[in-house]
């Protein structure tokens, strides 16, 4: 986080001092790769049938992202369940039953495409509850203009390595499409200490606010911190250098399958 | 390996002892400063003895009893000639005016003998401070380190960045020592100047290999930099105003002829025209450095002289009190010269050092903390330096320092911070100590070595917790496998090496030479950053049970041949291998990391290329073109599939060249070119999605590069009033960085084509696209500087 400012403020002070500096756009001459499969998943606790999403990369200058309509997909859970995913539109698989992920029960997909197959396997994780929501209202600082600012106290699981990830909604809006609340507990004291995370959206008096936590793996927690940092890249000296990122697909496929133990907390801004 | 040594010494022992001689040894100073002069040669014409001064001016020739004709010579002075009776040993010292612009050059009867073929080494450049002011470089201001980056074999890392590599070296693999002390970071402004006040210094040493054993830890290159001492004669004052900054020295006797002070500051005041800025936070807000050289020496007798130094610079910057970043460097060093007999020179120093970067957030009540993070070194070195006779001289000594790394503290402001308790990640201590010895032999007037080893042992002190880590596979992310504490003040791991320096040079003729280098060094530290930039939050990390010390194996060879009308040119190849490279694993977390070590991976490294260089020394047009053919490149496990690929400051072609032509006595002009091959660059070879979030898929690792770079610079320098005695003198430099306006792409961006949206703010659009910006322009800038 104090890196990102760090980084944002040398930008803003290479604005000021390199007032002859120029910006334009160009068309590189690229070597482009082949298709390669990637998928995306929404598995969770909650009760909707379980998505596959399976594309493929594209030149990287096209404008569209091919999707894949006929692979073979399949989930395994370790507990015995199967489901057989169908494909619906532009790329995405569905399962026809409704079996929600249980904790401890490690799920499994394959996806066959082109004579491959790719697999990944997950876990389901313990959750710990919410404890307290607060909304408090702050005046403008800086940045950040004044309205209502969320808090929220979890009761931190015993042992290191827990990871967290949050989605924020105002009004049923998510505001968190952007950027990844994560969080993991590596400073924080064994047993019995709380995570206190304060998320910097304003809210207005009367909003409804959402937060859904979700207890995610340390390998799910490396692949979005590094596309967040990818993602923020903006080219700067300053930047992460350009890293691909890898995720739990096998047979060199991209993406993640990730399985999602999620709670929710409603709160009215007040 | 030792008995070889040992016999030449023994050798020379029996040839000598029988002969009765005696020593001529002093100091040579300036007449009207009082500094003294290094690489100053004393010289017995006709014949092959002759010594040059060490960087305390002394010198020491022994010589058979008899009568001699002595030469006292320094590059742009007047040289001056004694007839000597030696019949018992003698102590001259000598001051040397310097050449004055009003007289006639070729009337000078001291034809500069550091341009001797014979006087040059291998792999070594010395610049004076007259030749880097004189480079036209951006914003006005006097940069060494600019000057540095147009010498053949150095590469600068980049526009508005101080960094350079050496021979395909990384940035972090240069020691820079300022008076002895190691200053770790170069760089104000985040790299638009070096830390190095132009007034404060006097000359420096640039050594690209063939380092003398008595340096060591790093394994690219010596950046020797020394200041001024202080005029000890009279009083006199020197500074400038320029558009970026300020700066003022004053200096004079304390005790006239026998010690000096100088003291020598600089401020910038880019924030001045902050206020400006359209944005309401941009005027709030701070955005300067300043630095502070001062030094005192005192000549305590003829045998004893006590220097104390010390440099204090800081960079501020602070965004409408939201956020503050302030780092800076500071450095001490306090020695003793001391003369056991006309042979035995000593010097003793201690030595501190140290680096910071401090980090303030103070947003909300909730959201307010400070984070500090450093690295400091106390050393003691002493060195010794005994002059055999005039074709033996051996240097030896040894130092220990003791390095403690802070790799970062958070704490929280005020009792509302949602940090509870402040967050200290462990400070980490070392000793890295030394030995070394050393041997100059000239042969005869054609052929000379120099040969010597330094042992160097490097121990980590606990109190410490190491990790052990393991891997799902080589690159992921490392997950702790086991944890290992150590008590307080316990070593708990120690590496070692020997490291064998070695140089010949053996004269083809008056005018012809070739030499050639070879040398080993090891590297116990290193910045633990990712980016093409040095930044002030890039930790130092030692070597430790994680990472194993760089090693680096050099040879060069060199052919050096001058012409007349003042024309030295040269030819030097160098191959060089780097074992236990470093690199980071992909998206490696770097910062606020307990466990950083996980994150670094390790290969080998290598290097070669040919350098070329050009210098004209005479005449009213002087300059120098250098070019370097090179490549330099990394194989890392872990990285790129095990592929090798270009490091960052691998470079085919660098080609650059400066020029000073004086046109009249009142005004000169000066030119630089620049032409260098584009840096490496990793670009995309596709994109995919991902939770609706564009990312690019990319090629590997540096596999393509950037546009060529080249840019031209052009200067005036206007002196009015010519040195007269009790008068203000004064000089104005204009210039205009990159006269023709290159876009030189400073960085290339992938990223989303932005639109402005309907609340005015930037929206993605989700269509991929690549920009390139480009920094410096037609950068004017003019500086008025003065004398008294």
């Amino acid at each position: 986080m104090t890196n990102q400012i760090f980084k944002n403020l040398i930008v803003s002070f290479l604005a000021i001092v390199a007032l002859s500096s120029c910006r334009d756009e160009v068309i590189l001459n690229l070597n482009n790769v082949g298709a390669i499969p990637v998928i995306e998943s929404n598995i969770s606790n909650d009760s909707i049938p379980f998505m596959v999403r399976v594309t493929t990369t594209a030149d990287y200058y096209s404008l569209t992202i091919p999707e894949v309509t006929d692979a073979m997909v399949t989930i395994l859970g370790s507990n015995g369940s199967k489901d057989t995913l169908y494909h619906d539109t532009a790329g995405y698989y569905y399962s026809k039953n409704i079996n929600p992920c249980k904790v401890g029960v490690a799920y499994t997909l394959n996806v066959s495409y082109k004579g491959k197959t790719y697999s990944a396997t997950e876990t389901c994780l313990p959750q710990n509850p919410i404890d307290s929501l607060k909304a408090v209202y702050m005046p403008k600082r800086g940045f950040f203009p004044a309205g209502y600012y969320l808090y929220e106290w979890t009761r931190e699981k015993p042992g290191k390595g827990d990871c967290y990830l949050w989605n924020l909604y105002q009004n049923d809006t998510l505001l968190t499409e952007d950027f990844y609340y994560l969080a993991d507990d590596q400073f924080l004291e064994e047993n019995g200490q709380y995570l206190s995370t304060d998320f910097q959206f304003p809210f207005r008096l009367n909003d409804s606010i959402a937060l859904e936590q979700m207890a995610i793996s340390r390998q799910y927690y490396n692949f979005l911190t590094a596309i967040q940092t990818q993602t923020s890249r903006d080219g700067s000296p300053f930047s992460a250098p350009p890293s691909n990122i890898s995720g739990n697909i096998s047979n060199g496929g991209i993406g993640y399958f990730a399985v999602r133990n999620i709670i929710r907390k409603k709160l009215v801004a007040k | 390996m030792f008995k070889p040594i040992l016999t030449t010494v023994f050798l020379l022992f029996t040839t000598l002892l029988f002969a009765q001689s005696y020593t001529i040894s002093g100091r040579i100073t300036d007449s009207k400063t009082g500094e003294d002069l290094t690489g100053a040669t004393v010289l017995i014409p006709k014949t092959t003895y002759g010594v040059s001064t060490n960087s305390y001016g002394f010198y020491s020739l022994t010589l058979l009893k008899g009568t001699y004709k002595v030469q006292f010579k320094y590059v742009g002075y007047e040289g001056i000639e004694k007839n000597i009776t030696l019949d018992k040993n003698t102590t001259i010292n000598v001051e040397l005016t310097e050449t004055s612009k009003d007289i006639d050059e070729i009337t000078i009867n001291a034809k500069a003998e550091e341009s001797k073929v014979e006087n040059k080494q291998i792999n070594v450049i010395k610049l004076d401070m007259q030749t880097v002011k004189r480079i036209p470089v951006v914003f006005g201001e006097v940069d060494v380190l600019k000057t540095v980056t147009m010498l053949p074999g150095i590469i600068s890392a980049g526009e508005g960045n101080s960094g350079f590599s050496v021979r395909g070296g990384t940035q972090d693999q240069n020691l820079i020592l300022l008076d002895e002390a190691t200053v770790y970071n170069v760089s104000h402004l985040l790299g638009f100047f070096s830390v190095f006040n132009g007034d404060a210094i006097r000359d420096l040493d640039v050594y690209k290999g063939g380092i003398p054993p008595q340096y060591g830890g790093r394994l690219s290159s010596l950046i020797d930099i020394r200041m001024k001492e202080g005029n000890n004669k009279k009083f006199a004052g020197t500074g400038g105003i320029g558009l970026l900054s300020s700066r003022l020295t004053l200096e004079g006797p304390i005790v006239k002829n026998k010690a000096s002070f100088i003291i020598s500051g600089r401020r910038s005041y880019a924030d001045v025209f902050l206020p400006l800025a359209p944005q309401e936070e941009a005027k709030n807000s701070k955005l300067y450095f300043y630095d502070f050289n001062a030094k005192i020496n005192y000549r305590l007798s003829d045998k004893d002289k006590l220097f104390i130094s010390g440099y204090f610079g800081r960079d501020k910057f602070e965004f409408s009190n939201l956020f503050g970043n302030s780092w800076g460097n500071k450095t001490a060093t306090i020695r003793w010269n001391h003369l056991f007999n006309k042979k035995l020179f000593s010097n003793q120093t201690l030595i501190y050092s140290d680096f910071d970067y401090y980090f303030k957030i103070n947003i909300s009540d909730a959201n307010s903390l400070e984070f500090t993070q450093g690295i400091t070194d106390v050393s003691y070195k002493s060195d010794f330096a005994w002059f055999y006779n005039p074709n033996n001289k051996f240097n030896f000594g040894g130092a220990i320092t003791h390095h403690t790394f802070n790799p970062g503290e958070i704490r929280p402001i005020g009792d509302g911070s949602i940090l509870t308790a402040p967050i200290i990640l462990e400070k980490r201590k070392a000793l890295e100590s030394a030995l070394y010895t050393e041997h100059e032999h000239k042969f005869n007037a054609r052929f000379k070595v120099r040969y010597g080893l330094r042992y160097s042992i490097f121990n980590n002190l606990g109190s410490a917790n190491e990790y052990k880590f393991a891997y799902d596979s080589i690159g992921s992310a490392p997950i702790v496998e086991d944890t290992f504490s150590y008590k307080k003040n316990s070593i708990f791991n120690t590496y070692s090496g020997l490291e064998p320096r070695a140089s010949a040079s053996y004269n083809l003729s008056k005018n012809d030479a070739i030499k050639a280098s070879y040398n080993r060094t090891f590297q116990y530290l290193q910045q633990a950053g990712n980016t093409s930039f040095a930044l002030p939050t890039d930790q130092w990390i030692p070597a430790n049970i994680n990472i194993k010390p760089q090693i680096s194996d050099q040879i060069a060879l060199g052919f050096f041949k001058n012409f007349d009308l003042g024309l030295e040119t040269s030819v030097e190849v160098y191959y060089k291998w780097m074992k236990n490279q470093i690199d980071f694993r992909d998206n490696a977390v770097l910062f606020l990391n307990n466990q950083v070590y996980g994150e670094l991976l390790t290969g080998k490294g290598w290097s070669y290329g040919s350098e070329f260089f050009i210098k004209k020394t005479k005449g009213n047009l002087k300059g120098f073109i250098s070019y370097t053919i090179s490549k330099s490149m990394r194989q890392i496990m872990g990285i790129n599939h095990y592929n090798p690929y270009p490091t960052n400051t691998d470079r085919r072609h660098n080609l650059t060249a400066t020029a000073n032509y004086e046109i009249t006595k009142k005004w000169d002009a000066s030119l630089n070119f620049i032409f260098a091959t584009g840096n490496p660059i990793t670009y995309p070879q596709g994109r995919w999605e991902y939770d609706g979030k564009l990312i690019t898929l990319w090629a590997p690792r540096n596999a393509q590069r950037f546009p060529s770079y080249h840019r031209m610079d052009v200067g005036v320098n206007y002196y009015p009033t010519m040195r007269k005695k009790g008068k203000v003198e004064s000089s104005w430099n204009f210039s205009v960085y990159n006269v023709y306006g290159r876009k030189n792409p400073y960085v290339i961006n992938t990223g989303e084509r932005m639109v402005k949206g309907t609340d005015g703010t930037q929206v993605k659009t989700g269509i991929p696209i690549t920009e390139q910006i480009a920094l410096f322009r037609w950068i004017p800038s003019v500086t008025w500087n003065f004398k008294f």
